[in-house]
This record gives structure tokens, C-alpha cells and sequence, in this order.
């Protein structure tokens, strides 16, 4: 069947995925050294993921703790990740947060200040100084609109609601992407030199989840089938706590900021039972371990009649919790109809972040694929089996920067992949076939179930048995999916973009079950039942590879610090 | 399980004129909001529905609707806050692109003629700002741009005047109260802006799910920095006299 | 297409906000512009018994001035512009009753006059004093004597609330910091702050002053009227030489 829609082309020199602050910070590098840019969002400029950040974003400034500096960030980083992370991605990441920092102040953002009119820094969980830069508890939201106004004032073309559908390469190189405007139902075909994947995680794979709409895997799941390496895709982190009651709003996420203001953990039982768990930290120990503990309790039937534990900061009183979390205060207040001053808080972990990803190029960001750059959620390297709160937003800046100058020096040096249009037309029959399509399986039900079963089998505690469990529904997913389609045309039908998601969430969903069956130990996020102990033989980094159809698993040893760098650690043991 | 009836207002303008209201009758569980009954339907009764969203946590200021004639956060109205009968609009200042989906499009071309932060020349980050300096312009910068303001102005919504709206007078005073910017951008307001047909009647401010105050904080200081420029006699004088001098 | 809504919102058919602020402020305004300026022409009143009608302070002339203060007041504005002109009446839909087809031009033309309110502000600034010194006229009428009557708390009550309203004005906020972006860059930058949040924090209640304030000049302005018309309204608490 050959395809009569019509599709229209654009040409330029870097096309960025993703409208975040990764995708934006990378646009404002590639328009500042002189190429043409289009920014393709899935959603409308400034509703990226990247808003919800609250917390801040870490920076060894040294504003409040001038102990501080990027080798105690470093520090704290991989040791944090569980030595998964990769040491030069992680250097780079030390060294230029500051840098960053201030130049989002110079683009206009305004953070909250010191006494003497410097940029507040405050604590978080497992940071050794007080490292985060915030604005109040919204610095996602700052972050988002200074990069978003940057960009608006730049010749940058943005494609809102333009879902990419593919990504084209020709001989392992990027030719350009392919997909469909959700405004006006039409095709667009964007031919470019590089692209920069900034396409944010994959949190929406799992019922119980903080993440939005957007993170579907779509990123990972397109520069995969292209051919690009995936990376420790088991590392999935979970946020220790969610809202649990009511359901509608199961997995919204309780701050870190909570515990960091003094909020206590109880079970039923009203036994503060971190203490049991974690007598040195207590509730400020690393997010996977908090997250453990609470999943453990309710387990173990001390949890609450809604299935969590309780979270109680009343001891704080009315006026301070209302003036340091104003978004918690109002969040319980609208949402669950409690008053967080005068109640406990039910919360539960929920998913929260992917530290697996894209592999790419530490000094470029490259990925295996030629021009084909990946940054922020979407790559990975830098978490290595654990996120530091904080550090994802400085990851965004830092690597979307990079990604940015590396993408445009690329598309300075070489021409325009020419391929053939028989590729465009297979992929918009492929799109058409969804629609109008009254005899077939309702995607947003298999969607449903594959979450369900993530979050059942794949979450906190992984054994063998659940794992599998979680790759044969997998399978008979993907079986189903293949006569996935809904009713109406192309033009804003989200039953269409469901039908596209569900393709990249069932691929994402397969890896994450079959690196977790891979890693036999338990290291960071990813927890074994049956091998709890961290183990030396699996300093590695699980390796995927789309090979037709099938999904390649490699192995490399994560690469060994330099002399330099292990003495700091020699220095922290002293 | 309880249910309620939705009544959501379908259309899609490029394909026909045709505007219709259809009903749902929806399960309600605890603690439910407007959007979990839009998705409710979306994935069991009508996959057609065409509804914008993304947080679902009233951080994105995506899903901005008129709720039974109010202008509102779908994820953040809960379904008992609003009775038994439900009827949901598109916000109706901007056109629809199909259903629940309006064209905000024209928010992004008035965001790009506003002037962006320029620091005063000679400072260079980072930047010595204090915390009192950075208060007032913070209230602004909580803006999650749901346009909710935009739509309920009636300005833009009855009028079509070319004024900006609230959305960006907050904007622009987010801007113009930062500590070290150095442009004034009421000039602008007074001119292209069209400050001049905002009639402070605050709805905008009424409306706002971010609790911003929008007239009184916003609108009004830019309005009396336009005195100081244009109609301020004495000032004027003054001003001309410096300049002489200089 | 308007999709008129009914019954649907239990907080539409008991008491939707937009009702709370019903035309009772603008009436009670127009009736009062109706009776002061009746009285004033026909039934001219200046001091009685130490007591100053306060449309009379300091002098009768100076009511167009305190008349445009309050027209050109933000608080007035957004009273007529809903209730007169209907831009619009209510914020929600159903019930704007905006006519898309009249033309607007909001404050660009005529009512961009409303613009030199800060001048009015000026004079009603220069004007408060006299209130004061009516309040102590009103003690200290008897030579050697002084006297508390229920008159002379009207009066301060009439006073303090006129202070609150002035000062409370979106102008006068304008001049105490609303210009400034900049606090710790101006010498007492820090006292310039807490005045400014201070004086911010009164024009949160800008439209309530306004409205009551105006309630009470008409009543201390009745209760004098009262009095002259021989009423036993004069009640003394407290008397004594000096």
C-alpha cells in the first residue's frame, strides 16, 4: 500500500527532541554558534517535565559552606551512584555546575539569596555541604522559563505538539526525524545534520509514578531502534515518597524538602522505624535506601490502611511549614482535603527518575551513532545506580550545553545525509494504520496493564521470579499491540499518540525487566531479593543493542579512576 | 460507586462547524478531579476526545478549562468541589483546535516582542542581589502559564483589543522588577502593550490558581510607572530640564 | 455558541462570589453622591457645637477635588467599569453580559484620565490633617474646657478610616516603593522594604477602606444634620477644665 498523504520538509542544521532544559539549554548553545536550530516538544513550550523540579539544583558554590567544592561534589556523586557513574561525565559535571549557575543568573533567573546578597544554598539528602541553589520549592519552573524566554528571543524554530515518530539514519549517521504536528494532523519530514535527543526518562512506564505525560521512553526508544546503544536501562529510581490517598493522586511527589525541614517517618504502629534501618541518617539517608525501608514496613503489614507510612511534620507548626513548603501545604490541602500542620502525611515511594539511558561520548556527548547527540534524562553516565536530589538539574545544563556546541561543531563539518523518501512513506502508513480503526484493540488498556505490571513486578524489590513474570506479560503485550489502533483522524486525536507510545513504552519496559534480570545484585536502586549484596564482579555497565528485532546485551567495565581522583577518596578515609 | 455526569462541549472547527455537547456518566472514586473523568472517558468511552495535559499536578498549567462557566485547572477542580453535573468548556478567548484544545499559540508571539532581562551595563554574575530585592519579582515567576488570566479578560475574550493581557503584564513585571534589569518596558505597555485597556476589574487576579495578584501587583505598579512617564506634568518638566542640562 | 449554565454548580445556586460584590457598593456610592449633593445645596451646613461636617473640612470648595479622589480611586474604577459599563459584569461565563459588540476602549481614551489620580492623591493627602484638627476643635470648643462627646469619636473614627483609605491607595504605593526594583541599592534600603510591605499590606483592603470610609463621612455627616434638626443624639462622656 502506498501512502497519498502528503508530508512537508524542513531543513536545518540541528534538530533537538525535547523542550526541557536539556533541549533548551542545547538550542541556546547551536543558535549561539551560528546554526539553524528546530526544537521539536511533544508538549507546548515551558510544560516540559523539568517544571516540576523543586528542590534546586546542586552547585559546589560554596555560599553557605565555603568547605565546599567540586571535588567534594564529585565525591558525593559517584560514591552515591554506587561507582556505576562515569568519572569523567560526573569531573565534567563537578567542574561546570557553578559555571552554569551563574549563567542562568545572568539570563535572568533569580534565586533565592545569602545575607550578603549571594545565591542561597540549602541541604539535601546526601550531599556533605549544603549544595542546592533553589528559588522557594519551584526552581524546575525557574529553570524552564529563563531557558524558555532565552530561546524565545533566538532564531531557534520551536515545533510544539510535534510528536517525532522516527529518527533516520543513513550508514550509522543521522539524516533526520520524522513525525506528526498534533495542532493540524500534518506530516513533517526535518532533514538535519544532528540531532540532540533531550526526550527527559521513562517514569509514566510505571503505575505509581511523579513523572508527566511526556516521559514515555519516546527518546530512548527511537535512538535505540536507530541503532544507538542503551545503558543500565534496570536503574530506575523511586522517590521514597509519594501522596498515597487519594488514588487520583497516587505517586504525586511529597519533596525531599519535608524530611530536609524535620518530617519523621512512623509506621502504623507509630514506631519512628528509620531508626531500625538507618540509625546514623535516619530519614535523610540516600533516596534508595529510604525508599526501601518504607516499602519494607508496609510489606511487613505496619503500613497504613491506604497502603504507606506516615510522614509527620506537625512538630514544625502552622507558620513554618507553610512559609518553607508552600507547595506541600497547598498540595495536601487541595488534592487530599488534609492539613499538613495539624495531620500526618500517608506517602509511599513512587517512580521518579531513569538513570539508565542513551550511552554516549563523555567529552561530546555523541552516541554511537554519528550526529546523533543525547543529554539530560535521556542519556546517560552521570547517576550512575543512584540520583543525587539536585543533580539532575545541573546535569540538564551541563550536558545540554555540551551537547549543543558538540552538535553544532559536528553540523559545521559535514553535509546533509540524502535518503530515500520510501522511508517517510512507510512510517506515515504506518501511523495511518492506527487510525479509523474501529475493530481494534483500545491501546490506553494495554498501556494500563503494562504499568500496572512495572510497578507490580519491577518496582522497589526485584527477584528472578517477578522479573520474569513482568517480560511474559511483556511479550503478550507486544503481541496485542500489534493490532493496537483507535477511532478518529490524526489531527490532536491522543489516542493516536497513545498508539505511538505504546510502541516505545513496551520497548523501554523490556529493557528496564531485562537489565534488572542481567544484574544479579543489588546495587543502588536496583535491589535483588535473591542477591542483596552488592558485588565486584558487577562493576559493569549493561549494554543494549537493537539488532532486527532482537535486543543484543553486552557488558563493559565501568571505566577505573585516574590516580587523581581516587585520592580523594583515599583523602576522605583518612 | 457514585457517578456524575459530564457534559463536554465537542467540536473541531477545520473539519466542520458543527458544536455539540456530549454526555458521559462517570465513576467517581475518592478524591477524584475533573481531568482523571476526562481521561476516565478518553480511555473507555470516546478515545477521540481531544484534551491537552501534562502534570496532572497543577504545575504545567495545561489543562485549563471552563468548569461549569469557571475558568479552571482541570487536575486541580475536584469533582466533589463541583457538584454532580458537569459541564466542561474550552477556554473560549482563544480558538478551538478540537474539543477541549484551544489554539494558544498567539501567547508565545506576544512573549517574544516583550524586551528580556538585560542586566545594568558593568555587572557581570555573579550578580550581588539581596533577598528583598528579589521578592516581589518572585510572586511573578510563579506564573505557570495556563492562561486562565488570558481567558477570562475581557479584554481579549469580548474585545480582541490588542492589549498583551494579564499573563504578560505579569511577565513584563516579572521583568521590569528584577533588581538589576536595566530596561523599563512600561513604555511599551503604553504603547504596542495596551496596558490602557485593562479596566482593573480582576478577574484576572480572581482567577489566577497560583494565587498571583495580578492587578494589584502587577498591572497597577506598570500602570503608575506610565504615570511617571506620561502623565506626570511635574515630572515630565523635570525630566526635560535634566536632560537639557546634561 | 453560549452554553448557559443552570443548577449545575451548588455554589452557583446559593451564593456565587460574583453576587457577594453585587451593585450594592456602586449604589450605595451613587446614592450618596445623590444626598450629599442635595444637602449641600439645599440644606448648607457648617460647624455645630464644635463639630465640622466633614464635607465642610476645611472648607465646602474642596469637595470636587475629594470627589475626583474617589472617582478616579482603582477601587471605584472596577465598581463602575462592572456595574455601569458591564466590562464585564461577573468574571464567569453565563453571566459576563459584556456586549462584544459595543465598542471598547477601556482607559485609552476618556477614562485614561483616571491616570492623574496621584495628583488627587496629593491633595487628599494635604487635606487629612484638617480631620484631626476638627477632632480636637470638637474637644476643645468650650474655652477652658474639655469635653468627650460621641460626636468627636465619629469624628476620629472618620478620620482614622479616611487616613486608612488614602494611604492605603495603589498610588501612594507607587511612591513608597512600588518604583523602586531595586531596596539595598537606596540608602535605608532595608526600612524603605517594611514600609513598603507594610503600606502593601494595607492595599490589600484598599476596596473595603474606600467603601467604608465613605459610609462613615455620610454618617457622621447625617448625625450633625441630626443635630441641627435638634435631634438628642449629643451624648457627653466626659467633661472637665483645663
Amino acid at each position: 500500500m502506498s501512502s497519498k498523504h502528503e508530508f512537508s520538509r524542513l531543513k536545518t542544521d540541528i534538530l533537538i527532541i525535547g523542550a526541557g532544559g536539556a533541549g533548551l539549554r542545547a538550542a541556546i548553545s547551536a543558535v549561539e554558534s551560528g546554526c539553524s536550530v528546530i526544537i521539536a516538544t511533544k508538549s507546548l513550550l515551558g510544560k516540559a517535565h523539568t517544571v516540576m523540579a523543586e528542590g534546586g539544583i546542586a552547585a559546589s558554590l560554596g555560599n553557605v559552606d565555603p568547605q565546599d567544592n567540586w571535588k567534594v561534589h564529585f565525591k558525593d556523586t559517584y560514591e552515591e551512584g554506587v561507582f556505576l557513574g562515569n568519572w569523567k561525565m560526573i569531573e565534567i559535571l563537578a567542574k561546570e555546575a557553578a559555571d552554569r549557575v551563574y549563567e542562568l543568573e545572568r539570563y535572568g533567573a533569580l534565586f533565592d539569596r545569602t545575607p550578603d546578597g549571594k545565591i542561597m544554598q540549602r541541604a539535601f539528602g546526601a550531599h556533605t555541604y549544603r549544595r542546592l541553589c533553589y528559588v522557594g520549592d519551584k526552581t524546575g519552573l525557574e529553570l524552564i522559563r529563563t531557558l524558555q524566554d532565552k530561546v524565545a528571543h533566538s532564531n531557534a524554530m520551536v515545533l510544539d505538539e510535534f510528536v517525532v515518530s522516527k529518527i533516520i539514519t543513513v550508514n550509522n549517521r543521522v539524516a533526520g526525524a520524522f513525525g506528526i504536528s498534533m495542532r493540524d494532523g500534518t506530516f513533517k519530514l526535518i532533514e538535519c545534520k544532528s540531532l540532540v535527543m533531550a526526550s527527559g526518562g521513562l517514569g509514566r512506564l510505571f503505575k505509581v509514578t511523579s513523572n508527566s505525560w511526556e516521559s514515555t521512553g519516546d527518546g530512548l526508544a527511537l535512538a535505540y531502534r536507530a541503532g544507538a546503544v542503551l545503558m543500565d536501562m534496570e536503574m530506575v529510581q523511586f522517590h521514597p515518597t509519594g501522596m498515597v490517598w487519594p488514588p487520583a493522586v497516587r505517586g504525586l511527589l511529597v519533596t525531599e524538602g519535608v524530611r530536609g525541614e524535620g518530617g519523621l517517618l512512623y509506621n502504623k504502629e507509630g514506631e519512628r522505624f528509620m531508626l531500625r534501618y538507618s540509625p546514623q541518617k535516619k530519614e535523610l539517608d540516600a533516596r534508595d535506601v529510604v525508599a526501601r525501608s518504607i516499602y519494607r514496613e508496609i510489606l511487613a503489614g505496619r503500613g497504613t490502611e491506604h497502603g504507606g507510612v506516615y510522614l509527620d511534620i506537625t512538630h514544625r507548626g502552622a507558620k513554618y511549614i507553610k512559609e518553607k513548603l508552600p507547595s506541600m501545604y497547598m498540595q495536601y490541602k487541595e488534592f487530599a482535603g488534609i492539613d499538613i500542620s495539624k495531620e500526618k502525611m500517608e506517602v509511599a515511594p513512587t517512580t521518579h527518575y531513569h538513570m539508565g539511558g542513551i550511552r554516549v561520548d563523555p567529552d561530546t556527548n555523541m552516541t554511537n551513532i554519528e550526529g546523533l547527540f543525547a543529554a539530560g534524562e535521556a542519556a546517560c553516565g552521570v547517576h550512575g545506580a543512584n540520583r543525587l536530589g539536585g543533580n539532575s538539574l545541573v546535569d540538564l545544563l551541563v550536558f545540554g550545553r555540551r551537547a549543543g556546541i558538540s552538535a553544532s561543531e559536528y553540523a559545521k563539518k559535514v553535509k546533509q545525509m540524502k535518503f530515500d523518501d520510501s522511508i517517510v512513506n512507510e512510517e506515515i502508513d504506518r501511523i495511518i494504520s492506527f487510525t479509523e480503526n474501529p475493530t481494534s484493540t483500545n491501546p490506553y488498556i494495554l498501556i494500563d496493564q503494562l504499568r500496572e505490571t512495572m510497578s507490580k513486578y519491577v518496582g522497589i524489590l526485584r527477584s528472578a521470579e517477578d522479573l520474569q513474570k513482568a517480560l511474559d506479560t511483556i511479550t503478550g503485550l507486544k503481541g496485542k499491540a500489534r493490532n493496537v489502533g483507535i477511532l478518529g483522524g490524526l489531527r490532536f486525536n491522543p489516542g493516536l499518540i497513545a498508539c505511538l507510545e505504546l510502541n516505545n513504552l513496551l520497548l523501554s519496559a523490556e529493557l528496564v525487566v531485562r537489565g534488572a534480570m542481567e544484574r544479579k545484585e543489588s546495587r543502588g536502586a536496583h535491589f535483588r531479593n535473591d542477591y542483596p549484596n552488592l558485588s565486584d564482579e558487577w562493576h559493569k555497565n549493561i549494554l543494549f543493542t537493537y539488532n532486527e528485532g532482537k535486543n543484543d546485551i553486552t557488558f563493559q567495565d565501568v571505566p577505573e579512576l585516574p590516580d587523581y581522583l581516587k585520592d580523594l577518596f583515599k583523602e576522605g578515609q583518612a | 460507586m457514585k457517578e456524575v455526569t459530564i457534559r463536554i462541549r465537542r467540536s473541531e472547527p477545520s473539519v466542520s462547524s458543527d458544536v455539540h455537547y456530549d454526555e458521559f456518566k462517570v465513576p467517581v472514586g475518592e478524591g477524584m478531579v475533573v481531568l482523571d473523568a476526562v481521561h476516565y472517558i478518553q480511555q473507555n468511552m470516546d478515545q477521540t476526545l481531544a484534551v491537552r495535559w501534562n502534570c496532572k499536578a497543577a504545575r504545567c498549567g495545561s489543562c485549563s478549562a471552563e468548569i461549569n462557566g469557571r475558568p479552571k485547572l482541570m487536575c486541580k477542580t475536584r469533582i466533589d468541589s463541583v457538584g454532580d453535573k458537569i459541564t466542561i468548556n474550552p477556554i473560549k478567548a482563544y480558538p478551538v483546535v478540537k474539543d477541549l484544545v484551544t489554539d494558544v499559540s498567539h501567547n508565545y508571539e506576544i512573549a517574544k516582542k516583550i524586551p528580556p532581562f538585560t542586566p545594568k551595563e558593568g555587572l557581570s554574575a555573579p550578580f550581588k542581589m539581596f533577598q528583598i530585592d528579589v521578592t516581589r519579582s518572585k510572586e511573578f515567576r510563579t506564573c505557570i502559564e495556563c492562561f486562565l488570566c488570558q481567558d477570562v479578560c475581557h479584554v481579549i475574550r469580548e474585545h480582541h483589543s490588542n492589549y498583551f493581557g494579564p499573563k504578560h503584564m505579569v511577565k513584563v513585571a516579572a521583568l521590569d522588577m528584577h533588581p538589576i534589569d536595566a530596561i523599563d518596558r512600561s513604555e511599551l505597555l503604553h504603547g504596542e502593550g495596551g496596558v490602557g485597556y485593562c479596566d482593573i476589574t480582576k478577574c484576572c487576579q480572581n482567577v489566577c490558581p497560583e494565587d498571583i495578584r495580578i492587578t494589584d501587583n502587577a498591572i497597577i505598579p506598570e500602570k503608575e510607572r506610565i504615570v511617571d512617564h506620561a502623565y506626570d506634568p511635574i515630572g515630565i518638566l523635570i525630566k526635560k530640564v535634566k536632560n537639557r542640562r546634561w | 455558541m453560549v452554553e448557559t449554565i443552570k443548577n449545575s454548580d451548588p455554589s452557583l445556586t446559593l451564593f456565587p462570589p460574583e453576587f457577594k460584590e453585587f451593585n450594592w457598593r456602586l449604589w450605595a456610592f451613587i446614592f450618596v453622591i445623590i444626598l450629599a449633593g442635595g444637602a449641600l445645596f439645599l440644606y448648607p451646613v457648617g460647624i455645630y457645637k464644635g463639630y465640622v461636617d466633614p464635607f465642610y473640612s476645611p472648607t465646602v470648595l474642596v469637595i470636587p477635588v475629594v470627589a475626583l479622589f474617589r472617582i478616579s480611586c482603582y477601587a471605584y474604577r472596577k465598581d463602575y467599569y462592572r456595574h455601569v459599563f458591564r466590562h464585564p459584569l461577573a468574571c464567569i461565563d453565563g453571566i459576563r453580559f459584556d456586549d462584544n459588540r459595543k465598542g471598547y476602549s477601556g482607559e485609552k481614551t476618556f477614562f485614561g484620565l483616571n491616570n492623574y489620580h496621584r495628583y488627587f492623591l496629593y491633595a487628599g493627602i494635604a487635606l487629612l490633617p484638617f480631620f484631626y484638627y476638627d477632632f480636637y476643635v470638637s474637644l476643645t470648643y468650650i474655652p477652658g474646657e474639655f469635653v468627650l462627646r460621641l460626636g468627636s469619636l465619629l469624628i476620629i473614627i472618620n478620620a482614622i478610616f479616611l487616613t486608612l483609605w488614602t494611604l492605603s491607595c495603589h498610588a501612594f504605593r507607587h511612591l513608597t516603593g512600588g518604583h523602586i526594583d531595586c531596596f539595598s541599592c537606596k540608602a535605608a534600603g532595608n526600612g524603605r522594604k517594611k514600609f513598603f510591605n507594610g503600606q502593601s499590606a494595607l492595599n490589600r483592603y484598599h476596596e473595603q477602606f474606600a467603601f467604608i470610609s465613605l459610609i462613615i463621612v455620610i454618617g457622621v455627616d447625617l448625625y450633625i444634620r441630626g443635630l441641627m434638626a435638634g435631634l438628642p443624639l449629643d451624648f457627653t462622656f466626659l467633661k472637665f477644665a483645663i
